[in-house]
């Protein structure tokens, strides 16, 4: 069962990054008007997220989301035509990317504004909770959004008011083109977290079973105890570049949105390790086939 | 009825309000402990189906918590005690309401707050700006400033999204008096008719505010000669060309507008404006800012009863 699983979820994340690169293709030949953002590297959160999800559920997205709408089973045909506008898109070509939800599939709201959907779940829990409802909230930011005023606010209230909701964090360790230790001092999300009673896990390396029997077990606590739960999962943002610095210097740069420029050098679509979940996805494959 | 205050006029309709709902979520700091909000949030806790939640100081996340739940297709109060408060909600009150407001909505979020207009709270305490929220939110804003716009409030409340309601602190302690005077509704607006004879239109007000004590004190001294009628704004909007409200004031010799917000954007301008294009007169009374907002001070209106009237009766 595991291992039928694991192959699932494998092939999952393989197709999920072939996706995504034909969209990078259509990005690069100009075919879209909108701003959009890859998320090549995440695929292995996203799909242990679809996989764990119950009808009851809700999921709640950032600008950041193609992974996880893919993960929902969104096809490409209806990703492509959202981002051209088109009426056959997912949302009838009306909220184009960075706003794009799938109510049908528990995705009821998506913001591009950093933290607002994390107040948006609070309303959503509490709902949930008033009404009996056997489903839990996932809530899903990133390492530059938990810096906003709204993300404390939110663990605050969920915390106090006993709410199931799943904080999930995309830590890619960027903001647009500057690193955490560009901006900022360490946050230690588990003492923060502990320090509101809520429970903390991290997750890194990118196996989707691991991630799938951890998101399960969490999601199960939250439901039975209806406690909030935040959970930090180190992902690795592909498609980074180098810049020419004003002092002649190179410079990494993180990727964040619109087209990716393979550069061999860089390795900058595939990575040769666990940070990676396509390489991990493919190990996964490759002994199965033994 | 008679010896009913705002405040308690304003907590009753509340209770009926949420009273007819199954389920519904009533929140905001100290609403259900301490002073209440000066008794708005009196005996809240015993409205059937109601969770009442004293909330952590927290408005952006709980704006956003009300948003949730009218998603979530439960209906929420969100009272507030300063209108300054919701400065600190903005992004919930603009994008996610933006994003919502084509979405399913089934269940109303009401933000209810206080105008802090009795002076000497400071120039961080003292905001009436409510043309800013209404420009921003593109959500019906709502005077709760007579029986008549409360009833109209609550009643237009129950359509699912954003309401926002704003009561004045001067008003929240004066007696609510039932008003004898012939009245029309209209969507936005109370019309109090004082002239008696049907086939005369001489002098209209069109009020914005959410103390209209000045022109009711004003009405009160006009003797039966000259009377006034007084369009209240129920709502803050800008009247519409072609609308039946628009085609009664246009029946008018002579308009006065007068406004009490702060904000430096008025709605009342846009209505004098479309007044103006129709060849008809209107004199405009607007606040006018000055040093003295930026100081502990009295609440003082930049214009008085007696200016006013000078210019009402110079019309006749």
């Amino acid at each position: 069962m595991n291992q039928q699983l694991a192959i699932k979820l494998a092939n999952k994340i393989c197709e999920l990054r072939s996706i995504q690169l034909e969209i990078n293709r259509s990005i690069i030949s100009g075919e879209f008007l909108i701003p959009i953002h890859l998320a090549i590297g995440h695929e292995a959160l996203a799909v242990s997220v679809g996989e764990v999800l119950e009808s009851e559920d809700k999921l709640l997205l950032t600008h950041r989301n193609i992974h996880y709408q893919l993960a929902l089973n969104t096809t490409k045909d209806q990703l492509y035509s959202e981002y051209t506008l088109s009426q056959e898109g997912l949302a009838q070509g009306k909220l184009g990317s960075m706003n794009l939800m799938n109510p049908k599939k528990s995705n009821i709201y998506t913001s591009n504004i950093l933290g607002n959907n994390l107040a948006v779940s609070l309303g959503i829990g509490l709902a949930s909770k008033i009404n009996s409802n056997q489903g839990v909230v996932w809530a899903v930011t990133g390492d530059g959004a938990i810096e906003e005023g709204t993300f404390y606010e939110s663990i605050l209230i969920a915390s106090s008011l006993n709410l199931p909701i799943i904080f999930l964090i995309e830590n890619n360790f960027w903001s647009l083109g500057t690193s955490i230790t560009e901006r900022r001092i360490p946050i230690n999300l588990e003492l923060l977290a502990n320090s509101l009673s809520i429970e903390y896990l991290k997750l890194s390396e990118n196996n989707p079973l691991e991630y799938y029997d951890k998101l399960f077990d969490t999601r199960k606590k939250s439901q039975q105890t209806s406690r909030p739960k935040i959970i930090e999962v180190e992902v690795h943002s592909l498609g980074g570049y180098l810049v020419n610095e004003d002092s002649g210097q190179g410079r990494y740069v993180n990727y964040h949105s619109g087209g990716i420029k393979f550069d061999p050098d860089l390795n900058n679509i595939f990575e040769h390790n666990f940070s990676d979940p396509v390489f991990v996805a493919r190990n996964i494959l490759s002994l199965d086939r033994k | 009825m008679i010896n009913l205050t705002y405040t308690n006029y304003v907590n009753m309709k509340i209770r009926e309000f949420f009273g007819k709902y199954e389920k519904s979520v009533i929140f905001g700091q100290n609403i259900v402990s301490g002073s209440r909000i000066s008794g708005l949030g009196s005996e809240l806790e015993k409205i059937d189906g109601v969770v009442t939640i004293n909330t952590t100081n927290s408005e952006n996340s709980l704006m956003g918590l009300g948003f949730g739940l009218s998603l979530s297709n439960v209906p929420s109060l969100f009272l507030m005690k300063q209108h300054d408060f919701a400065l600190l909600a903005l992004d919930q009150l603009t994008n996610t309401n933006n994003l919502i407001r084509n979405q399913d909505l089934a269940a109303p979020f009401i933000l209810l707050f206080v105008i802090m207009d009795a002076g000497y709270e400071g120039p961080q305490a003292s905001l009436n700006s409510l043309d800013e929220f209404a420009s921003l939110t593109r959500s019906p804003v709502y005077y709760l400033s007579t029986l008549k716009t409360i009833e109209a409030a609550f009643k237009n409340a129950s359509k699912p999204g954003l309401h926002i309601m704003a009561l004045s602190q001067k008003r929240m302690k004066q007696k609510t008096e039932k008003s004898n005077i012939k009245t029309m509704e209209f969507s936005e607006c109370i019309l109090y008719r004082n002239t008696s004879n049907n086939n005369v239109y001489p002098v209209a007000i069109i009020f914005y505010g959410s103390d209209p004590s000045m022109v009711e004190n004003m009405l009160s001294q006009v003797n039966n000669e000259k009377s006034i009628d007084l369009f209240l704004m129920s709502q803050l909007v800008a009247i519409d060309h072609n609308t039946d409200l628009f085609n009664e004031i246009k029946k008018y010799d002579s308009i006065f507008v007068i406004d009490t917000g702060k904000s430096d954007i008025h709605f009342s301008t846009e209505t004098a404006w479309r007044l103006n294009e129709e060849g008809i007169k209107v004199k405009v009374f607007q606040r006018i800012s000055n040093s003295n907002w930026s100081e502990v001070s009295e609440d003082q209106i930049e214009f008085t009863q007696e200016q006013i009237m000078e210019q009402i009766m110079r019309s006749y």
